[in-house]
């Protein structure tokens, strides 16, 4: 992640045309912008297609940013309007979207698999159960529990990205984790077992 | 124990969203009272599985994707009333100058057009007058003559008859006109 005034120079720079700054823009964020569609949408390929609608559009309406530092924000609530409307044209369409989010959250991740078999399956079956869990929620409170706790964003940043209040973020947020709990009663007594903590 | 700390705030502190003084205030409750440290251990441990996602790499080809689709859309064609307004997006007080510009010349032609109603109203109502003047003459005005029937002319009662409105009580003649 770049310091603010190197994002600075990269809005300046891509405004005025610079296909190195596009890429730059684009290197910077799309790890995170990546991942909060992927846990949103639960399915890789609708993850890849809006992670590059997000971008073509941040891109293209680049030159209407007037506040470099708000970068980050805008281009989130970008990708975050295009889940909207997909969430909305979904409404209307009649073919089915479970396949989708199955199929990708079985995937195997090379980098999980430990020495011990038992550990790796549990690790697949505990992120197929993370996914199904964040599934699960209203996308009101998935939205803002993706951005605070996956990916760690301060309740201000996130009020800015969905455009709600701060008291109505950290209510939602609260709400989220609660039923997050919930649904989680297996893990956690295994995770509490081994002590973690919180801070 | 009382004075319980309200979930949503563990859920806050548990993501450091809290000022300095009440995050400290709220640490040593939940050192000291096992039902909220209960909450937010089962809070913290939530939390703690879904910091433990993986992160996944987008993969290589999205950019090579978001770069052709850079390429193939066309610079948008930009009209000139989108051009006048470039300059107002990038310095503010030339927006202030020229908003005032704009205000000055709509409200000079505010004036000015009720100014030309006024003008066309007043000779519109002359106009009416005019009208009105000449409906009330006769048709052949030039051999109208309001004196005709009136007792002063061809009468004896003419004062002017004797001549007795001049010096000498005689009219005096007057000056010679050459035609």
């Amino acid at each position: 992640m770049k310091s603010d005034s190197d994002i600075r120079k990269l809005v300046q720079d891509a405004q005025v045309g610079n296909s190195e700054a596009f890429e730059g823009i684009y290197g910077n964020f799309a790890s995170r912008i990546y991942n909060f569609l992927y846990r949103l949408l639960g399915s890789r390929e609708e993850a890849e297609d809006l992670t590059q609608q997000t971008f073509l559009i941040a891109l293209k309406q680049l030159k209407t940013l007037r506040d470099p530092s708000q970068l980050e924000s805008w281009v989130y609530r970008i990708a975050r309007n295009e889940v909207y409307q997909k969430f909305r044209r979904r409404k209307f369409d009649s073919v089915g979207e479970d396949g989708a989010a199955t199929e990708d959250s079985a995937e195997p991740r090379e980098n999980r698999l430990h020495a011990n078999p038992e550990k790796a399956l549990l690790n697949v079956e505990l992120g197929q159960k993370l996914q199904a869990v964040l599934d699960g929620l209203p996308l009101k409170l998935r939205e803002v529990f993706i951005l605070a706790v996956v990916q760690e964003m301060s309740y201000k940043d996130i009020s800015i990205i969905v455009g709600r209040s701060l008291l109505s973020v950290k209510t939602d947020i609260y709400r989220a984790r609660l039923t997050a709990r919930a649904e989680l009663g297996k893990y956690l007594n295994l995770e509490q077992s081994t002590g973690i903590d919180g801070q | 124990m009382k004075n319980h700390v309200s979930e949503d705030q563990i859920s806050a502190w548990l993501d450091r969203q809290l000022s300095p003084d009440v995050s400290l205030r709220i640490g040593k409750h939940l050192e000291c009272c096992p039902s909220c440290n209960r909450m937010r251990a089962d809070m913290a441990a939530t939390t703690n599985l879904f910091r433990e996602i993986e992160a996944l790499a987008p993969p290589p080809y999205l950019w090579t994707r978001i770069a052709a689709g850079l390429h193939q859309m066309e610079p948008e064609p930009v009209g000139w009333f989108v051009r006048l307004g470039i300059p107002f997006r990038q310095k503010s007080w030339m927006r202030a100058e020229i908003l005032a510009f704009v205000a000055t010349v709509v409200l000079a032609c505010g004036f000015g057009i009720s100014y030309w109603f006024a003008v066309q109203s007043e000779r519109q109502q002359l106009a009416a007058i005019d009208r009105a003047y000449h409906s009330l003459l006769p048709q052949n005005a030039e051999s109208f003559n309001p004196f005709a029937t009136s007792p002063w002319v061809n009468t004896e009662s003419n004062p002017f008859a004797n001549g007795t409105s001049g010096p000498g009580g005689k009219l005096s003649p007057g000056p010679q006109v050459k035609r």
